[in-house]
């Protein structure tokens, strides 16, 4: 991988939460009625597709990943915390649920996030499960534990201290016993939390969806043009992860000597929002909203949001807020705006729907149980939600382009040739294979070929052909284009007749009159 | 590897245990170096292949879509700026508890047993911090100090809170510039004056619920008033605007003795995070002359509010009230003691204290809607409020005339926390100029 190659060990830029508010979020609020961002991503192979990195791995749909594996995603064997003692060196106690930093008999260090009051399981499990298929959707997480523990294997560090809306002070054993008298637990009395294994190698700081990270040479698009990073939205909103921003970010200098760049901490993720459920509002706005409260105020209250007509009610306490019904891909959005989604194509949430379609029904059930939950009903319900988020999200992105894929010349002749691929609407279900036809044009500059035709697809096993011809019987033959590689480069774009969605552009080159036309690229 | 070892094993023979340490650290010391000599080489054929690629696209400089969006990071970069600001400011005003919200968390004060806040010692007093020491319960001690030097300071003792309670205190309060304009309506704009105001008060009471939305209270209380210069330069003293014109109070020391008996029916219930119903007020307050001053009146008040939810995030609220002075014997009221109109007191598209007379009476209209919420705790919000308000004065409640009415429209914003009202700003028009105000609390 190219941006693998080792560099100096860079500083700790930290989260940069004002830098963040001021310079990016508002901005960016303000510019998306007028969506100045655009154009395709720049980091991809001719095929329109991704390379692993530092930012991403080929492993959902690119290899092959039993539900088991999937299941136990990032995490190591005897990764988990160690049974015996857990040493506290550091409370967080700013809202509902506190976390800790704990540390076990190995010396391993976990962040450890408490599940909510009147809410058990409802992080742990959300944060496993989505820990997981955002692992498997290719990206680099760290290693998440569902952790039962009793209050009497947490021992108080040497130095240990908290941090409260006050600041920070000394952690005491009557501080700790208070707090944790304050958390639900298990009919056996143990607390439930998400632990999360502190990231192997230097912390170096949050990384920002925009620009390059100057003081690292691999880095070498400019983020919101990465097709990984524009995609993630994708991922995110089908676990649900509105909190998918800056601070939940880190790239970490890693052995081999270059920053590695992870997303990290997913309790937020499903029907949870951390320390709460998630609300309505949560996947439908973002906490300020500019345009839409401008809107409020100008129309003196009369206009209205669908989630605002929404009961917000919580029918399961470990499953948090989480419904299939408005669930709606083409809109839902993070908390927080990032230019890389903002900059995001069709082709790039195609890309990331591709990944998405190739989790099974198995997959997803081995991952919710990997989640801990606390009946069979809530596991079925999760899976079920999983299940048909996926196959809405895939529905809908599969429509926006043409998702033609394996694309290759089959046959060929003077006049034409056969051109096969797979379409992977019809094999998800998206659409019917009968009778599809699909509109091609072929234009070819230095050949002065500028074709168009619609023809019925021919089914040949998963493949679909279809018959392209610009010339027939005795007329005559075209210009030789001349023998730069630019000459020789044709255009075939290919859609759905009578359907919606971008056309898919093939790219051809000509080999001469013995060989015809070869596909060398494809666009979405 | 063998080698080092023999190395080591020749050492050890040679010199001892404790020279085996030290060629081990030297080892250590030379195997870092070697590392770090390897890493040296990885870093430099890294830097050269990242040399022989081509430019990498994402360090090319300015792109059309980075001035196609530097209007908006103009614009967004300063409201985020003052976004930032703001909630900063507001964080830490709640952190130094200098800034009074309904919470639940200790403050940087609450150590020493001492709350802050930010709020008003009267008309014109600017923004005040207030600091109140309740250390010694039931006793306590508070006192304020304003932007424009006024100041108040109380002291006492209070028993019980909400439901039932008693309480003793004393009170000194000094307001430096209130302005007047005048007894009774159309009174001139460029009439204004300033004076200063001594007023020192001991008063005990109680209050009690009995169990019912109906809360009585009584009061007696003495207290002395004395009025002098004002501090405002950018006007004239009221003592040279009256000259031998006379205005009781103006030159008097006053000396009362009062009773109080008020009633608050709070009939409202939430529907929502919103108010509905009825909340009535009305009180009675008696003033005796004492020690010269010739005066006895008597100073009724009601006050009527409505609210009414519309929708989940619209409601219209309304609030009608009266003033009444009736003198009984003597002098009169003193101008000190005169019903007022004028901003948060009805008509909020005039200065405060803008009209006086014996009698008043206003109607306030607010049409509220949310502008923003916080998922999690709605009862953190932002309401935007249109208002209209009308009101007059005049000597006796069977004088006031229609005609004599002012009327002042506006609009403005409000943040509550927890259902209380923090703080808000309005823009109010039809006054003697526009007005923006911003203020603690809530107007009703």
């Amino acid at each position: 991988m190219v941006d693998t190659l080792p560099i100096e060990e860079p500083e700790d830029v930290g989260e940069g939460f004002f830098y963040r508010t001021l310079r990016k979020h508002t901005p960016l609020e303000l510019s998306s009625p007028f969506d100045v961002l655009g154009g395709e991503a720049l980091n991809l192979t001719h095929s329109d597709d991704v390379v692993s990195s530092a930012w991403w791995v080929r492993r959902m749909g690119y290899r092959d990943i039993g539900p088991a594996e999937l299941a136990r995603g990032p995490t190591s064997p005897g990764g988990a915390p160690a049974p015996g003692p857990l040493t506290v060196s550091h409370v967080r106690d700013e809202g509902t649920a506190p976390g800790l930093t704990l540390h076990d008999s190995r010396g391993r260090t976990y962040f450890v996030k408490l599940d909510p009051p009147g809410f058990l399981h409802l992080r742990s499990a959300a944060g496993v499960i989505a820990n997981r298929l955002v692992w498997g959707a290719g990206y680099h997480v760290p290693e998440d534990y569902p952790l039962a523990f009793e209050a009497s294997r947490l021992r108080i560090g040497e130095d240990a201290t908290i941090t409260d809306v006050v600041g920070e002070s000394s952690l005491s054993q009557e501080g700790l016993r208070e707090l944790l008298q304050r958390m639900d637990t298990l009919p056996d009395g143990r607390h439930m939390a998400l632990a999360s294994r502190r990231l192997p190698g230097a912390l170096k700081g949050s990384f920002v969806f925009e620009g390059t990270r100057d003081d690292d040479p691999n880095d070498h698009y400019r983020h919101q043009h990465r097709r990984e990073l524009r995609a993630l939205q994708v991922v995110a909103s089908w676990v649900n992860n509105t909190q998918t921003q800056v601070a939940n970010t880190m790239d970490v200098y890693v052995e081999g000597d270059y920053l590695r760049h992870y997303v990290v901490d997913l309790g937020s993720a499903l029907g949870s929002a951390g320390g709460r459920p998630k609300h309505p509002k949560d996947a439908a706005e973002q906490p300020v909203d500019l345009w839409n409260g401008l809107a409020r105020f100008l129309s003196l209250g009369f206009y209205r949001r669908d989630w605002e007509e929404m009961d917000g009610a919580v029918a399961d306490s470990a499953l948090g807020f989480l419904r299939v019904e408005e669930f709606r891909p083409g809109a839902w959005q993070t908390m927080w705006n990032t230019p890389a989604f903002q900059s995001m194509t069709p082709a790039d949430a195609y890309w990331a729907a591709k990944i998405v379609a190739s989790f099974t029904d198995d997959h997803l059930r081995a991952v919710v149980e990997a989640g801990g939950l606390p009946d069979v009903e809530d596991e079925d319900t999760m899976t079920s939600v999983l299940r048909i988020r996926r196959d809405t999200l895939v529905h809908h992105w599969f429509q926006e382009v043409t998702p033609v894929e394996d694309v290759h010349i089959a046959g060929r002749d003077p006049g034409g040739f056969e051109l096969a691929f797979r379409d992977l609407a019809v094999e998800h279900g998206v659409r019917s294979g009968d009778e599809l036809a699909y509109a091609w044009r072929l234009e070819h500059g230095a050949r002065k070929l500028e074709v168009e035709g619609v023809a019925e697809a021919e089914e040949e096993g998963a493949e679909r052909v279809v018959r392209v011809r610009w010339r027939e019987g005795d007329e005559a033959a075209e210009e030789d284009p001349g023998p730069s590689r630019v000459e020789r480069l044709a255009t075939l774009e290919l859609s759905v007749a009578g359907a919606g969605g971008r056309p898919a552009t093939v790219w051809l080159e000509w080999k001469g009159p013995e060989l015809g036309y070869e596909v060398v690229g494809l666009q979405h | 590897m063998i080698l080092r070892l023999l190395l080591l094993l020749l050492c050890s023979i040679l010199t001892g245990p404790g020279q085996i340490v030290a060629v081990q650290a030297q080892e250590a010391h030379e195997g870092s170096e070697e590392a770090e000599a390897v890493r040296r080489d990885r870093l430099a054929r890294a830097d050269s292949v990242r040399d022989a690629l081509d430019r990498p696209p994402g360090k090319k400089g300015v792109t059309p879509t980075d001035l196609a969006l530097a209007p908006f990071h103009l614009v967004g970069g300063a409201l985020g700026f003052g976004f930032s600001a703001g909630f900063g400011a507001y964080e830490l005003l709640r952190d130094f508890g200098v800034l009074e919200v309904p919470d639940e968390h200790e403050t940087l004060l609450g150590g020493a047993n001492i709350s802050g806040r930010l709020g008003d010692l009267g008309s014109r007093s600017h923004t005040a911090a207030i600091l109140t020491f309740r250390g010694l319960r039931p006793f306590y001690v508070e006192g304020g100090y304003s932007v424009r030097h006024y100041e108040r300071y109380e002291g006492g003792f209070q028993l019980g809170r909400r439901g039932r309670g008693l309480h003793l205190a004393a009170v000194y309060h000094d307001l430096k510039e209130p302005h007047f304009w005048g007894i009774g309506p159309g009174t001139p704009a460029d009439a204004r004056a300033d004076y200063a105001r001594e007023r020192v008060e001991v008063s005990a009471g109680g209050w009690g619920d009995l169990g019912t939305p109906v809360e009585m209270a009584v009061e007696v209380a003495w207290q002395q008033n004395v009025v002098e210069r004002g501090s405002d330069d950018d006007v004239s003293d009221l003592q040279d605007v009256v000259g031998d014109e006379p205005l009781f109070g103006l030159r008097d020391q006053t000396e009362y003795f009062r009773i109080d008996a008020a009633v608050d029916a709070d009939l409202t219930r939430l529907q929502g995070l919103h108010k509905r119903g009825l909340h009535l007020l009305a009180g009675t307050r008696i003033y005796r002359g004492l020690d010269g001053t010739d005066s006895d009146f008597v100073r009724l008040r009601g006050d009527v509010r409505y609210y009414r939810p519309v929708s989940p995030h619209q409601s219209v609220a309304l609030r009608g009230w009266v003033v009444e002075h009736v003198a009984e014997e003597g002098r009169g009221v003193p101008f000190t003691h005169l019903a007022r109109l004028g901003e948060d007191n009805g008509l909020r598209g005039f200065r405060e204290q803008r009209f006086q007379d014996r009698a008043v009476a206003s109607l306030s209209v607010e049409w509220r809607w949310e502008v923003w919420w916080y998922p999690s705790d709605p009862d953190q919000r932002v309401e935007a409020f249109l208002f209209a308000e009308g009101g007059t004065v005049a000597s006796s409640l069977d004088r006031l005339r229609s005609d004599e009415i002012e009327v002042t429209p506006g609009l403005g914003f409000r943040l509550l926390d927890s259902g209380e009202g923090i703080v808000e700003a309005y823009l109010a028009f039809g006054g003697d100029e526009r007005r923006l105000d911003l203020s603690f609390g809530k107007t009703f």
